[in-house]
C-alpha cells in the first residue's frame, strides 16, 4: 500500500488528486492537504470583480467531492517538509497546521510515499508597502478579494452616475509580477461595464504594467500570421487599447501605495505618482512558506527550494544570460533532483528563468514579468505527474514515465474583454509552445500556424463554456476525466 | 487630471515626490491599426461569431490534443 500526499487543491493539485484516485486502486491512499475549504475557478474571478458573478458561482466546497471520491482531505496548511524522514522514521513526512474551524491551530505530521507540492502562490502583497486589500488597493486573486472589489466597483459606478469623475488604475503592483493576462481582462471588463452603462466618458482607465511592451503577457509576446503578414501581440493589444480609449503605463514598478495615490518607478529610472479613486493591482507571487529538514533535523530549505520559495525540480537552474536560454532548461517530469518521490507542479515549481527578457532600472529594480504557469499548463503538469506516480506505484517504474514541459506543450488562453452573451467579447489565443524554442522555430520561437489570436463574441461564449466545463470536471462528475486539462 | 507621468527634472510635490504634468500614454503615437467600423461590427455579428465559435474551438481542441500527446 502506498500513500500519495498532494499539497494544495488548486488547478494543478486537484487535477493530480482526481487522476491519482482514478488510476490507483483502493489499497492506495490519496491525501489532499489544503488550507482552503473551497475550490476556485480563478479565471472567472474577474467576472466576480465587476459584479457579473458571485463568489459562490466560481467556488464549491472540496470536502463533499473528496468524500465521494475516496480522497482523504485534511483542511490544513503545510509548514515543514521532511523528505528524508525524521530520526528513525525513514518515510518522508510533512508537518501541517489545521485551518479547519474544529481543529484550528492543531499540528499534525502526515507521512507519505510520494508527495506532490502544488501549493500554488503566496500572494506577496507585502512586497509593495500599501498593496492589497489590507492596504489601499484591491485584488481579484481569490473569490473573496474579487467580491470586495465588486463592492468598490459598485461605489465607483454610483459616483459616476452622480456625475463625478473617477480614475481607475488596473494592473500589477510590483515589477516582478506575473498574470498580466488577468489584469488585462479585468481592465477591459471594467471598461465594458462602464461603456454598457453609458458612464465611460466620466471614467479614466489606466493600465499599469511591468511589461516592456503591451501584449507581452509574461511570455515575451507572440507573433501571429494574419492576412498574409506576421503581426505581433504588441500591435494587436495596442490596437485594442486605442479602440477602447484605455491609457497605459508600461515598464513600471510600483514602489508603494498610499490612500488614493501610488508611487512608481520606470525602467529608465524615472519616478512618478498616480492618483486614483479605484485601484486593482495584482501582487507578485512567491512560494508557500515551507521549510525543509533533513533526517537529522538540520534545515535544508535552501537546497530544496529556490530563494523565491518555489520547489526546485528537474530544470536547469544555471544562471545564464537571456541569449543562452534554451527550451531544454525547462523541467519535463517535475521531480526533484535529490528526492525521486517529491514533485512540484503548477505555480509551486521553480522556473529556471523568466520567459520575457529580464530588465532592470538604473537603480537595479527588476521590472519584467515572471513566467506564468497557470491554467492549461498547470492542469497538464498535475495530470502527467499523477500518471508517473501511478506507474511508479503500480508498475514499479523507478523514474517518472510522463512529461509535461512548457517548452513542448501549447496553451489555449481566452482573455475576456467584456461579459455578455450578446455584446461581450474575448481574445481567444493559442500558442505553441508556451516557452519559445528558437532552435525548433527559428525567428519567432513558436509555430506560426499553431499560434493564433482573434477577438470577438465567440471568445466570450468559449470562456463561459470553459467556466461551466471546468467546474463540472473539478466536481468529479460523470465522465469528468474526458474533459481535457 | 489626477495622473502623472515621470518627466526628467520634474518638480516635487508636498510629499517630496517627483511630479510632472504629462499623462499616461494614450497610445496616440502607437502604430497599431484602429479597427474599422465593419471589423468592430463583425466581432459581435451573430452568424459570423457562430462560425468563429466553431473554428476557434477546433483550433483550441487541436492545441489541447497536441499538448496532451
Amino acid at each position: 500500500m502506498a500513500r500519495v500526499v498532494v499539497l494544495g487543491a488548486g488547478i494543478s493539485g486537484h487535477t493530480a488528486a482526481l487522476h491519482l484516485r482514478r488510476m490507483l486502486d483502493a489499497r492506495h491512499e490519496v491525501v489532499v492537504i489544503s488550507p482552503k475549504a473551497d475550490w476556485n475557478w480563478i479565471p472567472s474571478n474577474i467576472w466576480v470583480g465587476v459584479g457579473r458573478m458571485t463568489g459562490t458561482q466560481v467556488t464549491f466546497p472540496l470536502a463533499p467531492v473528496y468524500a465521494k471520491k475516496g480522497i482523504d482531505f485534511r483542511q490544513a496548511k503545510a509548514v515543514a517538509l521532511h523528505p528524508e524522514g525524521d530520526g528513525d522514521q525513514t518515510r518522508g513526512s510533512v508537518d501541517v497546521v489545521y485551518t479547519l474551524a474544529t481543529r484550528d491551530g492543531e499540528r499534525d505530521r502526515v507521512e507519505y510515499d510520494y508527495l506532490i507540492n502544488a501549493t500554488g502562490p503566496k500572494l506577496n502583497f507585502a512586497a509593495t508597502p500599501g498593496l492589497g486589500p489590507d492596504g489601499h488597493t484591491l485584488s481579484v486573486c481569490t473569490a473573496e478579494h474579487a467580491e470586495l472589489t465588486a463592492v468598490a466597483f459598485a461605489e465607483v459606478i454610483s459616483k459616476l452616475e452622480r456625475g463625478e469623475h473617477q480614475t481607475l488604475v488596473i494592473g500589477v503592483g510590483h515589477g516582478t509580477c506575473t498574470c498580466e493576462g488577468a489584469a488585462f481582462e479585468y481592465t477591459f471588463n471594467v471598461e465594458h461595464e462602464l461603456r454598457m452603462r453609458g458612464l465611460r466618458e466620466r471614467a479614466e482607465i489606466i493600465y499599469l504594467t511591468n511589461e516592456y511592451e503591451l501584449g507581452d503577457f509574461g511570455v515575451g509576446g507572440m507573433s501571429f500570421k494574419q492576412n498574409g503578414f506576421v503581426t505581433t501581440s504588441q500591435l494587436w493589444t495596442e490596437s485594442l487599447f486605442k479602440e477602447r480609449g484605455v491609457k497605459a503605463i508600461s515598464r513600471a514598478h510600483v514602489q508603494k501605495v498610499e490612500e488614493g495615490r501610488l508611487y512608481y518607478e520606470t525602467l529608465n529610472g524615472e519616478e512618478g505618482t498616480l492618483d486614483f479613486d479605484f485601484a486593482m493591482l495584482l501582487p507578485p507571487f512567491r512560494g508557500a512558506d515551507l521549510q525543509a529538514f533533513d533526517r537529522h533535523g538540520d534545515e535544508i530549505t535552501s537546497d530544496v527550494f529556490a530563494p523565491n520559495g518555489f520547489l526546485k525540480v528537474d530544470a536547469n537552474y544555471t544562471a545564464k544570460p537571456f541569449e543562452q536560454w534554451r527550451a531544454e532548461d525547462w523541467p519535463r517530469t517535475y521531480v526533484t533532483p535529490k528526492y525521486p518521490n517529491l514533485f512540484g507542479v503548477g505555480i509551486a515549481f521553480a522556473p529556471p528563468h523568466p520567459i520575457s527578457r529580464p530588465r532592470k532600472s538604473p537603480k537595479g529594480t527588476v521590472i519584467s514579468p515572471a513566467p506564468p504557469r497557470t491554467g492549461m499548463p498547470s492542469g497538464l503538469m498535475g495530470r502527467q505527474v499523477a500518471r508517473s506516480i501511478a506507474d511508479m506505484i503500480q508498475k514499479g517504474a523507478t523514474t517518472p514515465t510522463h512529461t509535461a514541459s512548457m517548452a513542448e506543450m501549447g496553451a489555449a488562453c481566452v482573455a475576456s474583454a467584456g461579459a455578455g452573451f450578446r455584446r461581450g467579447s474575448a481574445a481567444s489565443m493559442t500558442m505553441f509552445p508556451v516557452v519559445p524554442d528558437y532552435v525548433k522555430f527559428p525567428g519567432y520561437g513558436r509555430s506560426l500556424t499553431e499560434t493564433t489570436g482573434e477577438i470577438g463574441l465567440a471568445g466570450h461564449w468559449i470562456k463561459h463554456m470553459l467556466h461551466v466545463m471546468f467546474i463540472y470536471k473539478a466536481k468529479g462528475r460523470l465522465g469528468w476525466f474526458l474533459v481535457p486539462e | 487630471m489626477s495622473a502623472t507621468q515621470p518627466t526628467p527634472g520634474a518638480s516635487h510635490d508636498e510629499r517630496g515626490t517627483p511630479v510632472a504634468r504629462a499623462v499616461p500614454d494614450d497610445l496616440g503615437s502607437s502604430t497599431a491599426p484602429m479597427p474599422t467600423k465593419h471589423t468592430v461590427r463583425m466581432r459581435t455579428n451573430l452568424p459570423v461569431q457562430v462560425v468563429r465559435f466553431g473554428i476557434v474551438n477546433i483550433k483550441m481542441l487541436r492545441m489541447v490534443l497536441k499538448s496532451h500527446n
